[in-house]
């Protein structure tokens, strides 16, 4: 008896320990589901905690986050297009799902541009292109002639098939003319590993996950993809400095059922981007290597058909056709 | 489905070896179908493995290897297996009246219907020797069923009733109170304390 | 030398103030509490505990974190031990031989050597952190697909060594855990293999599913099928404590399980993964009784009890000297050092050495808590087994539910871990061991990961892949391993039909 009741003190004192700060009719209310549609522990799933807290204070209701993996991000979609537009169902997603997917996968089984309502973009992020100890290049056009004179070496990898580094490195082996393999990963810390040990000589993949290694010297930052300099390593030159008119950014955004009323939706979009852009959430985000953004509804719908129309060319070069 | 007991191995018919033979002949098919599944996959192409090379090189393995173990149990003796015919029967008629609620009335009714026929032929599926499969499969499939509509607490409430009956120890009150039990802690502890996104009640009931 | 033992004492002074000890407990504690439920790993509970560390110091958080990630995984012994569930890949080992002991009444003991042993290798692995870090990093670089892939073939050969029954048995179950695992989307290509599309598959059948199907659903209905009452456990409890004959058969044990972990560990491609398996295999080849392994031999608890712990703290080097995670564990504690304002790496030890040290002394403290709150909950897990099976086995498929459930909330999953327990239970009723079959499972996918990048980084040139030196060695040593295990088979095959 003394041993089960010792139990029921330590079960107490882990509750006190565990028990977020949340009202206490938490049982009896509908919380508001932010979907994540990959697993809990990746990068994005830390942004959704933080948004859920984010949310969580500016409605005063309960907020929880919910992973619907399966079908790279697809499923995670279906289930909130799926959802009752009462303004209870959130997704949060990185582009590829809501930007390329039509482009790759043929029975699709939405359409991200009418299933879905733009709510706000949350932060942006962009890739880079970094090589290994076995490369001697410095810089971009060195590498380019490198490859040209070892076409065998012409091999770079990716953080996973399907990926938007992925059509990315694509891009660059069109426009510099070099026919590149493509490996891919599961996740830039494997494919970075390979490339400090010299296993792969090319890597592309955001510029967060290069930057500490790139600052320790073990490998070498040659471009980066966005329009302008990164403010992570603002001595490396773009694409589009270096005379090759490729561009490439990413970003999360936060969409909601199409049917979702518009004030539902105007009010979760000023709350979201008011959030991001306190100081020091954009602090906490910049470490995760996200550039804070925050938009209206009108302008994520927007960003959404641009960038739709760029990437649409570079899937089709890659190949990637998983209906094959 | 198959009874408890394994009678003694001298009681073998032309198959010196019935558990192993039997056994690898399952896993035989199951080669066979992987092999099936995979057929449209491409294989090498250039240089690179395909998405087919690697299932189908295993496949492959997988059923040399049956086929071996199915020779070697045919001629080694070993133990028996027994397999009940009316058991099956009954099972396959249980799962195909299941099977045809589930067309005509949906997932929870169906859940609804098997839960209710198996307590109402519990005596039956008792003496076949296939309770606990029965109540368990049922219990399980009822959780998956119930915990969405439902809620947690319902949800778990109703796999410990039905499960319980699995066992021939089955006390109805005291199942009662465990169910009970069970179903306040699973809400307390997984919803108010871990926050996972399950509603604790009918989510009809919540509130916004 | 005393430069590092200065830096060790720092990190002490960090990590020993009054609370951080109590973040650590209060880590522990939920760690350990969370984990022991069947379905739910580290993984899960990392991640479902993540938003209370929020609100802390940077350090404190780190701390915490470490307290619940070392607590987790001790609970995931404790199910794998108590109740024959193995919550994540490494405690799959320990069912064989911890849940053997329980059955006979020794379950404290298992515990506790589990726990000591676990202690032991933390304690060594920390140190091994601080002073060769460097230089381990530089052989872990030296693996690359080749040479993974090589590994990973060693691995499944050594995997035969886990079943107790004829080695032919034993392939086939390997063989048909490799097949399953590749019901999934093709990594290289996208394309669905085998799923029919149904999206619940195009990650393949989560581990967690397949263990809660063939471990636990399968366990309980063979219980309830032997007809008889289940043998309870407890009846015959020898003792909480492990005996001194316990403790000095366990003690080498544990010392190869913690070198040969504290090894495997630093390799990030999944080297960690065999650590528990490579060291239970290894004791029972050297075991002069090799016999009693999987029927309770505490060496066979002992042994990948350590490797595994000292896997799991070595597996901190490629993060704290590269910056890169080497695993998802790993990666989940980047991203709470991110959401904290650290950005990892190896600038961390220069730019913010109280948190590189305090971090690395927080890792002792961590296992060093486990003790403390293990040794005396020993006796409450040993009590909780003397509750009656009628109302233990319902509790045990609520956890496994809610466990398959909470992954990804889909219905589909529960009826997968439903049949997948039907399917172990048929196996075992034909008398074939599911341990190997997880091995396969998990090994599988990671050995034809690394074939096909190693093919397309090589150009499909087989010969020069496989003649580089590492693989090569890996690859002859896994035939010779593979034709020790067959001879003798083969001669008793031969001796049977000669009786015949």
């Amino acid at each position: 008896m003394k041993r089960l009741f010792a139990c029921g003190i330590a079960l107490a004192f882990a509750a006190f320990a565990l028990a977020p700060v949340t009202g206490q009719a938490q049982l009896l209310q509908q919380p508001v589901r932010i979907v994540f549609p990959f697993a809990a522990g990746g990068g994005g799933d830390a942004l959704a905690r933080l948004l859920a807290e984010e949310l969580h204070k500016g409605l005063n209701r309960n907020v929880v986050v919910e992973n619907k993996t399966g079908g790279a991000g697809q499923n995670g979609v279906l289930e909130v297009v799926n959802s009752k537009p009462d303004g209870d169902t959130l997704l949060l997603t990185p582009i590829a799902p809501v930007v390329v997917y039509q482009n790759v996968y043929k029975n699709l089984k939405y359409d991200p541009f009418k299933d879905l309502k733009p709510v706000s973009l949350i932060a942006d992020f962009e890739f880079a292109i970094a090589v290994g100890p076995n490369v001697p290049a410095k810089t971009l056009p060195e590498l380019v002639a490198w490859l040209k004179a070892n076409p065998k070496q012409a091999t770079f990898g990716s953080p996973g098939a399907g990926a938007l580094p992925h059509f990315f490195g694509v891009l660059f082996g069109k426009a510099v003319g070099v026919d590149m393999v493509h490996v891919g990963y599961r996740g830039s810390a494997a494919a970075l590993t390979d490339l400090i040990g010299g296993q792969i000589p090319i890597v592309v993949t955001t510029t967060t996950d290069l930057l500490a290694t790139h600052k320790d010297g073990k490998i070498r930052i040659l471009a980066t993809s966005d329009s302008k300099r990164s403010p992570l390593v603002p001595e490396v030159p773009t694409f589009k400095e270096l005379g090759y008119n490729i561009e490439g950014t990413a970003w999360y955004a936060v969409f909601a059922p199409a049917k979702t009323p518009d004030d539902v939706v105007n009010k979760y979009s000023k709350i979201l981007s008011a959030a991001v852009q306190r100081p020091e959430m954009k602090e906490r985000l910049l470490t995760m290597g996200l550039y804070a953004k925050g938009s209206t509804p009108t302008e994520l719908g927007k960003l959404q058909k641009v960038h739709a129309d760029r990437w649409a060319p570079a899937v089709k070069a890659s190949g990637f056709n998983p209906a094959k | 489905m198959n009874s408890p007991d394994t009678p003694p191995a001298n009681a073998r018919g032309w198959i010196a070896n019935p558990r192993d033979f039997f056994g690898a002949l399952v896993l035989l098919l199951l080669a066979l179908f992987v092999l099936w599944a995979t057929l449209d996959l491409p294989g090498q192409e250039g240089f690179q493995l395909g998405a087919g090379s690697i299932p189908r090189l295993f496949a492959l393995l997988l059923g040399a290897n049956a086929l071996l173990v199915m020779a070697s149990a045919a001629f080694t003796p070993g133990p028996s297996v027994r397999y009940s015919l009316p058991a099956a029967l009954a099972v396959a008629a249980y799962c195909s009246t299941g099977l045809a609620v589930y067309r005509l009335a949906g997932p929870p009714l169906t859940a609804v219907y098997l839960i209710a026929t198996a307590f109402l032929f519990l005596k039956k599926f008792d003496e076949l020797g296939i309770r606990a499969p029965v109540f368990i499969g049922v219990a399980i499939f009822a959780f998956g069923v119930f915990v969405k509509p439902l809620g947690l607490a319902i949800a778990v409430f109703a796999l410990v009733m039905v499960s319980a009956a699995a066992s021939r120890e089955f006390r109805f009150v005291e199942s009662l109170i465990w169910g009970v039990a069970l179903g306040v802690f699973s809400a307390l502890f997984f919803i108010l304390l871990l926050n996972l996104p399950i509603a604790a009640l009918p989510p009809v009931l919540l509130s916004k | 030398m005393t430069d590092i033992f200065a830096n060790l004492w720092f990190g002490l002074s960090v990590a020993i103030t009054p609370t951080n000890i109590a973040l650590c407990l209060i880590g522990a504690l939920a760690g350990t509490l969370v984990g022991v439920l069947p379905g739910i790993g580290p993984l899960a509970t990392i991640a479902m505990l993540l938003p209370i560390t929020f609100g802390l110091s940077p350090v404190g958080a780190l701390i915490m974190l470490a307290g619940v990630f070392y607590g987790a995984m001790y609970g995931g012994s404790t199910t794998a031990i108590l109740v024959n569930i193995p919550g994540e890949a490494a405690s799959v080992v320990t069912t064989l031989d911890g849940f053997q002991m329980a059955l006979q009444g020794r379950a404290g003991p298992a515990l506790a050597i589990a726990a000591i042993g676990s202690f032991f290798a933390g304690c060594v692995a920390t140190v091994l952190i601080a002073v060769l870090a460097a230089p381990l990093t530089k052989v872990a670089l030296l693996f690359g697909p080749a040479e993974y892939f090589s590994l990973m073939v060693l691995g499944l050969v050594l995997a035969i060594a886990l079943a107790n029954g004829p080695i032919s048995k034993a392939v086939l179950m390997i063989l048909t855990g490799i097949v399953l695992s590749m019901v999934s989307d093709d990594v290289q290509t996208g394309q669905g293999r085998m799923t029919f599309d149904q999206f619940e598959l195009s990650d393949g059948f989560g581990f967690i599913i397949v263990a809660m199907g063939v471990f636990g659903v399968a366990e309980i209905l063979g219980n309830l099928m032997k007809n008889s009452e289940r043998e309870l456990v407890t009846q015959r409890v020898t003792g909480l404590m492990p005996t001194k004959k316990d403790l000095k058969d366990a003690f080498p044990a544990i010392l190869r399980g913690t070198l040969l972990g504290s090894f495997l560990g630093i390799l990030p491609g999944g080297g960690a993964i065999l650590s528990s398996f490579a060291s239970y295999t290894l004791e029972k080849k050297i075991s002069k009784t090799p016999e009693r392994f999987g029927k309770g031999a505490i060496e066979g608890v002992a042994g990948p009890e350590s490797a595994n712990n000292a896997a799991s703290q070595t597996s901190f080097i490629p993060l704290l000297t590269l910056g890169i995670p080497a695993n998802a564990v790993m990666a989940l504690m980047i991203g709470a050092m991110t959401l904290h304002g650290i950005s990892p790496g190896p600038q961390v030890a220069v730019k913010q050495p109280e948190l590189f040290w305090g971090l690395i002394a927080s890792m002792w403290v961590g296992n060093a808590m486990l003790l403390v709150i293990n040794l005396p909950l020993v006796g409450l897990w040993v009590r909780l087994l003397r509750v009656p099976y009628r109302l233990l086995y319902p509790m045990i498929l609520v956890f496994c539910c809610i466990g398959v459930y909470s992954l990804n909330t889909s219905s589909f999953e529960i009826m997968l871990a439903l049949a997948f327990g039907l399917f172990g239970y048929w196996l075992n009723k034909h008398d074939f061991e599911v341990a190997p079959l997880l091995l396969g499972f998990i090994l599988g996918p990671l050995m034809e990961e690394n074939l096909r990048k190693a093919v397309a980084i090589g150009r499909g040139e087989y010969l020069e892949i496989l003649s580089r030196p590492l693989t090569a060695v890996l690859l002859v040593t896994a035939v010779i391993v593979l034709v020790l295990a067959l001879l003798p088979s083969v001669r008793k095959q031969r001796e049977t039909i000669f009786v015949e």
